[in-house]
């Protein structure tokens, strides 16, 4: 019905650690990082052009999508931490990892206290404009960027928003916008490439540029005519930047 | 940016397009990157000289548009590979491949050096295989996209002394027509493949060309300009067609082929020796931009006044039309 292969669910991070799984078993894993209030379900059409190659795992950050997260919201620390508890306890340290939006924060933050469980990096996105850290800013550009969006994508936000609740995503966007990201994406050690949507509003150009040269291994991509949510709407060119990345650090062979 | 869910295409909005352009430091190929530029598009631009690009890059880059610089000669294969992989790291789509980087040697068959003979079928015939190769895995992964051959009227007729470039010229019509047909067996109706003929265009290729005939090689008139071949190409890319012939003369030189096939061809031969290679002056003999690149940074024109021959002959004919009107008027009114 999701297109997703079978649940996987695992003790970590002290909760029931949901996350969605597509891809034959054999295949190298690669983790997918949901953004501010999402889920692992708007990565489906990006799994669904990474299945052949690898075993795409889509992770729910507790307290978003189908994890259970303490009654006190995570900050920025408290989801890295529970990352790298989710990959420790599930022998992922090391897999490819690709965010979006802030879950390249929760990334970045993961480089600074765990950085011997990263692979290879696609910061797909990455939140937040230095200069734009607002709510009003950060708003009036998420709605702007709706118009580049695939169809189909508002619904299923709209969904994600609701069974996270007003609380927990107020709370999460204030740590989100008091999060230094520019300091710690200097932690990120491994090849890592950062990929915007040309339309997208809420990253311009001149923050994926001062992003990628604070990369120690970094480079960039731009997809023409794509907004925000590339892993929705823009699956395909995200999924062959992907392979890219991945071919030039023959990490597949691992 | 979604394969067409039926597979049925006719063409693209153009903006946001990712273009591969091969030739792009000079002439034609130089002119659509500036044009799809002013597209909003995103340029992967190519060929031997790397300032050249970098030049139009930043001419790209002043227009709107976006691009990078991958210099590749387009001999080889695994250069031209290259082109392609870095297009999708960079950009993650290629929804257009232009070839139009092509080199000409001028001379009668038997004194035109063999390596420079061998060298031209290589950079415009295999150069141009290679850059299909690389661009239809592409576009037929995508499900999408088109690629755009630029061939030249002397694919339809020849001239003398140029047996090389004509001989490539019509081998990549055929080229064309080959992988539309396999395209279109397999069902692969997303993808097109067009061709351009141009009939004289105002780049530097003369200059750059070639030439064992002991004549200076000049611009045969009429001259039209690139900017005119990189506005079909744009519109090539909006709605895809087999072929287009690109300047009027070249338009009723390729139909009247098709009545008074040995006439046309006496024409031709007759006027490549009259106006394509000066009576006047010399040339020594040189193997021009063949084995090594032009020197400098390149350029879209070639000095041959395309344009103000063009407006010349626009303002002929409209003062023949008003000519004819007047007088047609003044008769009916006696
Ligand atoms: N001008 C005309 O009258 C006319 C008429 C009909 C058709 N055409 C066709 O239009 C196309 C463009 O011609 P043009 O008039 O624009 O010629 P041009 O100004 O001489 O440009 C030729 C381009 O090809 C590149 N090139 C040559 N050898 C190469 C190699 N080995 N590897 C990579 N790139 C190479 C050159 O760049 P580098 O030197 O930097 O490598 C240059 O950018 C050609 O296919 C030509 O046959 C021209």
């Amino acid at each position: 019905m999701t297109g997703w292969g079978r649940p996987e669910f695992t003790a970590s991070a002290g909760t029931r650690v949901h996350a969605a799984v597509l891809g034959p078993a054999d295949a190298p894993d690669l983790v997918c990082v949901h953004g501010w209030g999402c889920s692992h379900r708007y990565f489906g059409p990006l799994a669904r052009r990474l299945s052949g190659r690898f075993r795409v795992v889509a992770v729910d950050l507790p307290g978003f999508g189908s994890t259970l997260g303490p009654a006190e919201p995570l900050d920025v620390r408290g989801l890295s931490t529970a990352l790298g508890d989710w990959m420790r306890a599930t022998g992922r340290g090391g897999a490819a990892l690709v965010g979006n939006s802030a879950g390249c924060q929760v990334i970045a933050d993961l480089a600074v206290h765990s950085p011997e469980l990263l692979g290879p990096v696609v910061l797909s996105g990455p939140s937040v404009d230095r200069r734009a850290r607002s709510y009003p800013r950060q708003f009036g550009r998420i709605l702007v960027d709706m118009r580049w969006e695939r169809v189909g994508l508002t619904r299923l936000l709209v969904r994600d928003y609701l069974r996270c609740g007003p609380r927990r995503l107020r709370a999460t966007a204030r740590f989100l916008l008091a999060d230094p990201v520019e300091r710690k994406l200097g932690h990120i050690r491994t090849p890592a490439v950062v990929v915007r949507g040309s339309r997208d509003t809420i990253v311009p150009r001149a923050w994926t540029r001062e992003c990628t040269a604070l990369l120690p291994q970094g480079y960039s991509a731009e997809i023409p005519g794509a907004g925000h949510i590339l892993n929705y709407s823009a699956p395909a060119e995200l999924a062959r930047i992907t392979c890219s990345l991945l071919d030039r650090t023959g990490s597949e062979d691992r | 940016m979604e394969p067409s869910p039926a597979g049925y295409f006719d063409g693209m909005r153009i903006k946001d397009r990712v273009v591969v352009v091969t030739g792009a430091s000079s002439g034609i190929g130089r002119a659509a990157a500036l044009a799809l530029a002013g597209h909003d598009c995103a340029l992967v631009l190519t060929a031997r000289r790397e300032g050249a690009l970098q030049q139009v890059a930043e001419e790209c880059t002043a227009r709107g548009g976006q691009a990078i610089v991958v210099p590749a000669d387009v001999t080889d294969a695994d250069a031209v590979q290259q082109v392609a992989r870095q297009a999708l790291d960079r950009f993650g789509r290629i929804d257009v491949w232009i070839n139009a980087a092509a080199v000409t040697v001028f001379g009668p068959f038997q004194d035109t050096p063999l390596q420079d003979f061998r060298r031209v079928v290589d950079v415009n015939l295999m150069g141009y295989v290679h850059g299909c190769r690389a661009a239809l895995a592409v576009l037929r992964e995508q499900g999408r996209g088109v690629l755009i051959n630029v061939s030249s009227i002397v694919g339809v007729i020849a001239q003398p002394y140029t047996p090389a470039y004509g001989t490539t010229k019509f081998a990549i019509r055929a080229l064309s027509t080959s992988l539309r047909q396999e395209l279109w067996l397999d069902g692969a109706r997303g993808v097109k493949v067009c061709t351009v003929l141009p009939a004289t265009i105002d780049t530097p290729l003369f200059q750059q060309a070639a030439n064992y005939t002991g004549r200076e090689v000049r611009a045969m008139p009429p001259v039209y300009t690139p900017e005119r071949v990189a506005h079909t190409i744009v519109s090539l890319v909006r709605r895809p067609r087999r072929e287009v012939v690109v300047g009027p003369m070249g338009r009723s030189l390729v139909l009247q082929s098709k009545f008074t096939p040995g006439f046309v061809e006496k024409l031709m031969a007759f006027q490549v020796h009259r106006r394509h290679l000066s009576r006047k002056h010399p040339a020594p003999a040189g193997s021009g931009n063949l084995h090594e690149p032009a020197a400098g940074t390149g350029s879209a024109r070639g000095g041959w006044h395309g344009g103000r021959r063009t407006a010349l002959r626009r303002t002929a004919t409209a003062a023949m039309l008003l000519g004819a009107a007047v007088a047609s008027a003044s008769r009916r009114q006696r």
